[in-house]
């Protein structure tokens, strides 16, 4: 007897790939879930990694936190400073830039803060 | 002197002692020559069948104006003349009237009664004693004709004879003092006519009218005799055959409430009795209605906790009746007060049915009349005309009237009168009902990924029907569906298709990516190219392969043929160690080979077998055939 495999189909789920734990730390959703705002999981609601700390939240969770002055740019877990591991083609551009603006707009606060002016978050950012 | 005087004893030896006519001859008298010849003429005192009146001869006329000419004597003879007759009819009336068939005593009592006439009209009576004359005539019927024999013959007549005879027996009757009689035989037998009627003709007949046939039936059949029969009474004279029909009608209501329950069962070809309960049902004066009403609720109840709300029936089966119920209940009530009522105890024997979910979705997604018995569910939910039923449209009528004053206080218009909306609302919460779309939608994403049209027309309709935002969780896995197949056009592997799955949002497909099940599959190597293009495509993502879910297509080339099977991947992976190897292979082996459990390798070994494919070889060995059977 001779075996062809016509066709195979297959089934498999989808997973981001992170270090630790399972559930984003600001709405405590799975990773591999959608936030709040969102209504589909993975390409439109994608999950952002930490660079300089192992923390990863949904994108639209963290662009949320970080849109608050007293957020001062810190990841919420770790009190670290955020910032986000960019990969390509993951989260819509103008989100990502977003993302990398409100970074900035806290790094330039920290540093005028650090020469002795009260920390404020500018407010076109807001 | 008064016309009803009472003859005192007294009187009576004052003016003569005698008892009988009989008695005056043997008194002498100055008219006694002229008494003689009347009291002979008036002799017999009764007329056997047969027997002639004679004329009287002139002599006999003026004798009887000259024995007569005071008005006291006048009655005091009339007396003696009825009781003279009473004796005669104890002498040969009873007997006569034991003896005869009912015919042969009208025509008796008319032959009498018109020789009695006569010989009173020779008499040349005053208006008193001719009114005394009748009035004790017919007392002196009445105890003869009022036996058990009689009555038992007039229903009989009743019964069976709607013509002249029965008319004019009714009359020869009535005319001796019987009228009240006759009535309460009369209304007796026509009512019990009618019961008859109606239940022996209509039982069971819901599919043609039988409203008209039963109330033409009453006119022409029925009303005259009873009008015959009842002609006496000035209350009843002045009722119509509307008063004869109403009663049919309310038989009919009768018969149908027995009837309710098989009606209902019937549901589809009862239309046209439901309408016709619905006419009599607003026919009748309020308080019957009211009393109608009640009893067909009531009778319905009950007929449903003995033929349906019971273990003996399953789940299906008491939602095509609920669904009956409510087309049916609709008809006979349109205001669906009726269609509450009878709708609580259903309702509530649902809610303890574990598998009316199920059913319910199951229901709701296939039209097929051949193979879903609730494809009204299904049709219903396509329908959306549906939704504007006419208990709904009363909100908006300006002819809008008050619900019936025997609603229930918290019934609502329209609560009932769609199938989906009645049925899903016996369920505790609407999510238990999309939990289970959700289930069943999963099965069939994941079986149909190329056919999936259907699918999505079916959520639009349930999204219309139960609200967009119920169905997120689906709307996910639909998403899924569709992006997986863009995926693997992108990917364009010729053998291997996935349908890749967000785990969180299938049911049990969560814990099935959490298991770590490993199988030794024939395509690993295709399988493993398409997830490094998966991870090219989707940064920072991976898949996990699932290898107890999905479809295989395999083509067996055997000696004499070959055959395509549709098969799980363990079933794949396992036949295709036999591929091109005739040396038979152990459980263990196979087992070893694919990272199949034991128990698992052994069912699927067995699969192969009842397809033809492998065989026993004894000590757990089996190998392929090369020719295949079937
Ligand atoms: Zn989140
Ligand atoms: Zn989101
Ligand atoms: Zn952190």
């Amino acid at each position: 007897m001779k075996v062809n495999i016509k066709h195979w189909h297959g089934v498999a789920t989808w997973h981001w790939q992170t270090q630790n734990d399972e559930l984003c730390g600001i709405c405590r959703v799975p990773f591999d879930g959608h936030c709040p705002s969102c209504r589909y999981p993975g390409d439109t609601c994608p999950l952002i990694l930490g660079k300089g700390c192992s923390h990863n939240f949904h994108l639209h969770c963290i662009l949320k936190w970080l849109e608050q002055s007293s957020s001062k740019g810190l990841c919420p877990m770790c009190r670290q400073i955020f910032t986000a591991t960019v990969l390509e083609g993951v989260g819509a551009p103008d989100e990502i830039a977003q993302l990398q603006e409100l970074e900035n707009s806290h790094r330039v606060a920290r540093e005028q803060a650090e020469v002795g002016d009260a920390y404020e978050l500018p407010n076109d950012v807001l | 002197m008064a016309p009803n005087v009472v003859l005192s004893p007294a009187l009576m030896k004052s003016i003569a002692p005698t008892q009988v006519l009989a008695d005056l001859l043997t008194e002498p008298h100055d008219t006694e020559n002229d008494l003689t010849f009347l009291l002979h003429w008036l002799q017999p005192y009764y007329l056997h069948p047969g027997e002639e009146y004679v004329a009287p001869l002139a002599r006999i006329r003026a004798a009887a104006k000259q024995c007569l000419r005071e008005p006291v004597v006048q009655l005091k003879f009339v007396d003696l003349l009825v009781n003279s007759i009473a004796v005669e009819f104890q002498l040969h009336l009873q007997q006569f009237v034991q003896e005869n068939l009912l015919l042969s005593i009208c025509q008796q009592i008319n032959a009498l009664t018109a020789y009695y006439n006569r010989q009173a009209a020779v008499l040349n009576l005053s208006k008193a004693a001719g009114d005394l004359f009748q009035r004790s005539l017919k007392a002196l019927f009445i105890p003869y004709l009022l036996t058990p024999k009689v009555k038992q013959g007039l229903v009989h007549l009743l019964h069976t004879s709607v013509g002249d005879n029965a008319m004019e027996s009714l009359q020869s009757f009535a005319a001796v003092g019987m009228a009240p009689f006759i009535q309460t035989v009369v209304v007796s037998v026509t009512t019990e006519r009618i019961q008859n009627y109606v239940f022996t003709t209509f039982a069971g007949v819901w599919d043609q009218p039988c409203l008209a046939s039963l109330q033409q039936w009453v006119r022409i059949n029925v009303y005259p005799t009873f009008i015959a029969g009842v002609f006496d009474s000035f209350e009843i004279q002045s009722s119509s055959s509307n008063d004869l029909v109403q009663f049919a009608q309310d038989k009919l209501i009768n018969l149908r409430t027995s009837e309710m329950y098989d009606m209902v069962v019937a549901c589809n070809r009862s239309t046209i009795a439901f309408s016709e309960v619905h006419l009599c049902l607003a026919t009748g004066s309020p308080t019957t209605r009211t009393l109608q009403r009640a009893r067909l609720v009531d009778a319905f109840i009950s007929q449903c906790n003995s033929k349906l709300l019971h273990l003996g029936s399953n789940t299906v089966k008491i939602i095509v009746e609920y669904i009956n119920t409510i087309k049916a209940l609709l008809i006979v009530d349109p205001t669906g007060v009726l269609l509450d009522k009878v709708a609580r105890p259903i309702r509530k024997y649902l809610k303890t049915r574990r598998d009316l979910v199920s059913h319910l979705v199951k229901g709701m997604l296939d039209p097929n009349p051949e193979t879903n018995r609730l494809y009204e569910l299904a049709s219903a939910l396509r329908d959306n005309t549906c939704h504007a039923s006419t208990a709904i449209d009363d909100l908006t009528d300006i002819h809008w009237v008050p619900d019936p004053i025997d609603a229930l206080p918290d019934f609502k218009k329209g609560k009932v009168s769609d199938f989906v909306d009645a049925l899903t609302s016996v369920l505790p919460l609407l999510a238990v009902l999309i939990d289970e779309f959700t289930k069943l939608f999963a099965v069939k994403l994941l079986e149909a990924s190329d056919n999936l049209r259907e699918i999505f027309e079916d959520v639009e309709k349930l999204k219309l029907r139960f609200g967009q935002s119920e169905f997120a969780t689906l709307d996910v896995m639909i998403r899924d569906v569709e992006e997986s197949s863009q995926l693997n056009q992108k990917i364009g592997n010729p053998l291997l298709n996935l349908t890749i799955l967000s785990r969180n949002y299938w049911p049990s497909v969560s814990e099935l990516s959490n298991e770590n099940d490993t199988l030794n599959l024939p395509i690993q190597e295709e399988l493993n190219q398409f997830s490094r293009s998966f991870g090219k495509l989707k940064q920072g993502r991976h898949l996990k392969y699932l290898p107890s879910m999905g479809q295989v297509v395999v083509e067996l080339v055997f000696d004499n043929c070959s055959k395509e099977f549709n098969v799980t991947p363990s079933q794949a992976t396992v036949v295709e160690l036999f591929n091109e190897d005739d040396d038979p292979l152990s459980l263990l082996t196979i087992a070893l080979s694919t990272g199949l459990s034991n128990y698992a390798t052994s069912q699927t070994v067995e699969f192969w077998i009842k397809q033809g494919v492998l065989e026993d070889i004894g000590q757990q060995r089996y190998k392929a055939v090369s020719t295949y059977t079937g």
